[in-house]
């Protein structure tokens, strides 16, 4: 067996990594050594109190007062993802509600300066029609209007098929996902334990009260930096109660 | 089984989320301030190294690349912290020169330390140099492995033990000096 010094002995047995031999070596020497047997009875002080400022109060240190500066926000962590990737993984994170409503909101951005564009054209048409320099065109210039008409509508009508077809298939991603949700739910409920939905309600519990309390941060912030931007404007702020 | 990993926190903070910062904040405040209590034995001092640290914290975030665990991320920023907190105090002070004997009242945080346990800590804590006293902070407050101590610190897991050994063999005699000295 190697002579282990006592600094390794005493590590040892901190991380509880002794074995049955290395074990009668750290009792043999408590007993011989009373230098050892003192550190020892030290570090048992110590690990006993592990839990002895578990109590002490955290003071309001106030962090909504200090401004911290900006980082480099272009530095992402996981840098070796590529857009797709990522897309894919966001999409995956239980987030494609957010999608649908995206996709929702570009589309109506799009039907509306689609609609916009044909209203410009009318316009123009008119003017056109007002005009006796352009008479000779009319004819040429209407059947090209009747072009373009065309195929605005039938472009928009692509778009809105396409658009159906991508709510659609939400709808349906959306569909799956919560029944799978539901389905997993309804499984882990019936397979735990009355006592395990106890503790974990209590988690449930301790995490919206630490959500709450971030909340009441984030909010303190926000009017902090709402009132610094106040007095940005306003360096020197009428005293209401003087006047 | 609700928590946010400090994974996800980190990366929705550098996307600019500032609750994601605040849950982080919130998570590691108690830690961070009882090391710089126990370091430095005086809750204003703990104030101080607490907000040192964090905006340290704040500026590095995109330099965190997950290899491994945040805490101890963490807390090799409050050791760089700290020492530099030291310096500014102290600048003629090495971390392995020991202080002057402690008193017991010696601070506000003593007095305050109504349990005899929290009184005996901050005292021995005082007494050792601050490289002791780190090893002792990070293994049985920090609770991590010797290792990831001297990951940390940026030294050998040996001098990691050899500091904790001396610590508390330094711990123990002055425990002796003050038994004599209270007969």
């Amino acid at each position: 067996m190697p002579i282990l010094d006592n600094e390794t002995l005493l590590a040892l047995w901190l991380e509880g990594a002794l074995d049955d031999s290395q074990h009668a070596l750290f009792m043999q020497r408590c007993a011989d050594d009373p230098e050892f047997a003192a550190v020892v009875e030290q570090a048992n002080m110590f690990t006993e109190n592990t839990d002895a400022f578990a109590q002490w109060p955290l003071p309001q240190w106030k962090e909504t007062e200090w401004k911290v500066p900006q980082w480099e926000r272009n530095t992402p962590i996981n840098t070796d993802l590529s857009w797709m990737a990522r897309l894919s993984k966001w999409m995956s994170s239980g987030h494609s509600q957010y999608g649908v409503i995206s996709v929702g909101l570009s589309c109506c951005a799009l039907v509306i300066a689609v609609l916009t564009f044909t209203n410009q054209l009318g316009t123009q048409r008119a003017y056109e029609l007002s005009n006796p320099a352009t008479m000779t065109q009319m004819l040429t210039e209407q059947d090209i209007d009747q072009l373009v008409q065309q195929k605005v509508e039938q472009k928009i009508t692509e778009q809105q098929q396409l658009s159906q077809a991508m709510f659609a298939q939400y709808a349906d991603a959306l569909q799956t996902q919560q029944l799978a949700t539901s389905k997993q739910l309804t499984e882990y409920l019936l397979s735990s334990s009355r006592q395990e939905r106890k503790e974990d309600f209590a988690q449930l519990v301790q995490f919206i009260n630490e959500q709450r309390v971030n909340d009441q941060r984030f909010y303190a912030q926000q009017f902090n930096d709402l009132q610094d931007e106040i007095y940005a404007i306003n360096p020197s702020p009428i005293n209401i109660s003087q006047e | 089984m609700f928590d946010t990993t400090d994974e996800t926190l980190i990366s929705k903070a550098l996307s600019g989320n500032k609750r994601a910062w605040g849950q982080l904040l919130s998570r590691y405040e108690k830690p961070v301030y009882l090391y710089g209590l126990r370091m430095t034995s005086n809750s204003e001092d703990a104030k101080d190294l607490m907000q040192d640290i964090f905006i340290s914290v704040y500026r590095n975030l995109a330099q965190y690349k997950g290899t491994g665990k945040f805490k101890s991320w963490l807390f090799s920023i409050a050791h760089y912290r700290c020492i530099e907190f030291y310096r500014r105090k102290k600048p003629l002070q090495s971390i392995d020169d020991t202080p002057e004997v402690a008193d017991a009242n010696a601070t506000p945080e003593m007095c305050y330390a109504g349990d005899a346990q929290q009184q005996t800590i901050l005292l021995a804590m005082q007494s050792l140099p601050i490289a002791q006293r780190e090893v002792v902070e990070l293994k049985f407050f920090g609770q991590f492995t010797f290792v990831e101590i001297a990951e940390q610190l940026h030294v050998s897991p040996n001098t990691v033990k050899a500091r904790l050994y001396s610590a508390l063999a330094k711990l123990k005699d002055n425990s002796e000096v003050q038994y004599a000295y209270s007969r």
